[in-house]
């Protein structure tokens, strides 16, 4: 039994353009310990897909069918109590933007004890030796120093520390690292992610990383889901995925990342997958890359491509290698 | 903070208006030791004695004495006390109320939110000091009469700036952070949320008193508020009408009182909104 299991989840929105369906049939598990990877452009539904871990979607949003499993149980089907309970406790979350996601009117020992209290009812100078304790293990020099002053004060870096801090305060058995570092440069970056690994080894939680940037996925996770307009379009081991993309759209953003071709004395200009990603309002027929995919075909643009398994734990919605037999 | 001074400063206005509100509030809170004369000692030899700058004046009355022969120097000090006091209490009353029901309808969108703010609209619809006599004329006129009638009718502008911060904070970031940390209703609300409502609330609530004040006198005037014989301005000003062209320094001593008062606070609001609401922060 996985910890997580997320199954057929069907996500809308009702937007100006009516409603439009942002998550298809999305379903993938979490096991105990285990870090992965959610890759994809922009307003692929990552985001989506992390929030709904928590029932915290926006209130136009709308889910029109599937469960999350948490431990067995469908977080849909929880009190708003037990939500609560969860909620930073069991699975907590780090976000995008560190520097707006600390409240500006609270210091750090407020806003890190603040869920302490909420979930273990800590008060006075054992909450704060926790709080010291939990600043030092996300790596805050001289922590106890830092007690009192506010977010404005802190670099990006060091407020997504806290922000870490604050969410494995209470040893959750997920954390869900929601774009950590794009806001942060790139050697705050490489910290970050450092530490979100160390942390996952020391606690034995889970991880799931969530991001655009597939060299950061490939390096931080063991496995990897990309999605691609509301889909998975593949699923697999890290590594497998790197090294051979079964899908046309991974091989597009891993062909995207500097450094995948090795410069050999002449310039190269960086390749870029052409088109752009499909309004939701008006999803094309059939496999939704098909009007950017450069091995289209007829069968393509028919019917609605499905997840089909290949190999050992890998999933490709894909039809290229049924028809033409492995590249 | 040193910021916020350093923009406060800017304002010339605004720091006379703290200077002023600094020294009524001293005057008021030392009333007792300032006045020569308490305030409803009737000298039945000296009526109507003018001030000191009009003839007939005598040295213990600086500012003369009232139709019934009280001090008037000793009635304004004391009269600072009413009505800074008024003050303060329609702004706990109004900022209490308005707190709660501003973050009721932004946190709750929907039919509540229409059902409050539609009751503020017809609040506002009527003319406020129309409705503070209708309000006083169901209580009965007194001193917290006053402050409850005055109290309601600005309700609605602290309801509408908490409701509006509220629903603006509400979509920030930290607030969906704080929710999947488990934060419950009131804490997101009332911990998180309020507090970063405060800059605006702070510059309602400095109009709020000079308005409270206002709405006090006028209906201390209109003999609706403070009863006689409680030295508050307004109803100074009313006993003192009939006198106006014998004695004018009973209806005009008051009257820039309340003057002073209110300008004080108003700058004072200017000045606050200067420094604390970032959109018209100057570079």
């Amino acid at each position: 039994m996985s910890l997580l299991q997320v199954q057929n989840l069907n996500i809308d929105f009702s937007t100006t353009q009516g409603v439009v369906n942002v998550l298809r049939d999305v379903s993938f598990h979490l096991n105990e310990g285990e870090a992965l990877g959610l890759v994809g452009e922009s307003g692929s539904g990552k985001s989506v897909t992390s929030l709904a871990v928590f029932d915290l979607l926006a209130s136009n949003a709308q889910v029109r069918s599937g469960q999350i499993l948490f431990r067995g149980r469908n977080i849909f089907g929880l009190s708003e109590v037990e939500k609560v309970k969860i909620r930073g406790s069991e699975i907590s979350m780090i976000f995008q933007d560190p520097m707006t996601s600390l409240n500006p009117c609270f210091n750090v020992e407020y806003q890190v004890g603040e869920v302490l209290r909420m979930h273990q009812g800590l008060e006075g100078s054992s909450l704060r030796d926790r709080v010291i304790e939990l600043l030092a293990k996300v790596g805050i020099p001289d922590p106890q120093s830092r007690l009192k002053t506010y977010p404005h004060e802190l670099s990006g870096g060091m407020s997504q520390r806290v922000m870490i801090a604050m969410a494995i305060a209470c040893s959750p058995k997920i954390l869900i690292a929601d774009e950590p570092t794009t806001a942060l440069d790139v050697t705050i970056q490489k910290q970050i992610l450092s530490l979100l690994q160390k942390l996952r080894k020391e606690t034995g939680m889970s991880l799931i990383l969530v991001s655009h940037d597939l060299g950061v996925i490939a390096q931080n996770t063991d496995r990897l889901l990309v999605m691609y307009a509301g889909e998975i379009v593949e699923e697999g081991r890290s590594s497998d995925v790197i090294q051979r993309p079964l899908h046309p759209y991974t091989e597009g953003l891993l062909k995207c990342l500097p450094g995948a071709y090795k410069l050999e004395g002449r310039q190269f200009r960086l390749p870029t997958i052409p088109g752009i990603v499909p309004n939701l309002a008006e999803r094309p027929q059939g496999c939704q890359l098909s009007p950017r995919c450069p091995y289209k075909f007829q069968a393509c643009v028919n019917g609605a491509i499905v997840l089909g398994a290949v190999g050992d734990a890998r999933h490709v919605r894909c039809i290229k290698e049924d028809l033409h037999g492995p590249a | 903070m040193i910021e916020f001074w350093y923009l406060f400063r800017q304002n010339k206005g605004a720091v006379v208006g703290l200077a002023c509100v600094l020294v009524l509030a001293v005057i008021a809170l030392l009333a007792p030791w300032l006045t020569p004369h308490e305030p409803m000692t009737v000298f039945g030899d000296a009526l109507k004695v003018p001030p000191f700058w009009q003839e007939g004046a005598q040295a213990r009355f600086l500012l003369g004495t009232d139709d019934l022969g009280r001090d008037l120097l000793s009635r304004l000090i004391y009269g600072s006390r009413v009505s800074l006091g008024i003050g303060f209490f329609v702004v706990a009353f109004m900022t209490f109320f308005g707190v709660i029901f501003g973050v009721i309808a932004g946190s709750f969108e929907g039919w509540v939110d229409s059902l409050i703010m539609r009751s503020m609209d017809i609040l506002m619809a009527l003319p406020s000091i129309l409705l503070s006599i209708v309000v006083v004329a169901v209580l009965g006129p007194s001193l917290v009469n006053t402050v409850i009638a005055v109290g309601i009718v600005s309700l609605p502008s602290v309801v509408r700036v908490v409701r509006a911060s509220v629903l603006m904070e509400k979509k920030k970031n930290y607030v969906i952070a704080s929710k999947s940390f488990g934060a419950s209703w009131f804490r997101i609300y009332i911990i998180n949320i309020l507090p970063n409502c405060t800059a605006p609330l702070l510059i309602q609530a400095t109009f709020g008193f000079s308005d409270g004040i206002l709405s006090a006198a006028a209906l201390g005037f209109l003999g609706l508020g403070v009863q006689p014989p409680i030295p508050e301005w307004g109803t100074m000003l009313s006993d003192a009408r009939s006198y106006m062209e014998s004695a004018s320094w009973l209806v005009t001593l008051p009257g820039l009182c309340i003057l002073v008062v209110v300008v004080a606070f108003n700058l004072l609001g200017d000045g606050l909104r200067d420094a604390l609401d970032p959109k018209v922060k100057r570079t």
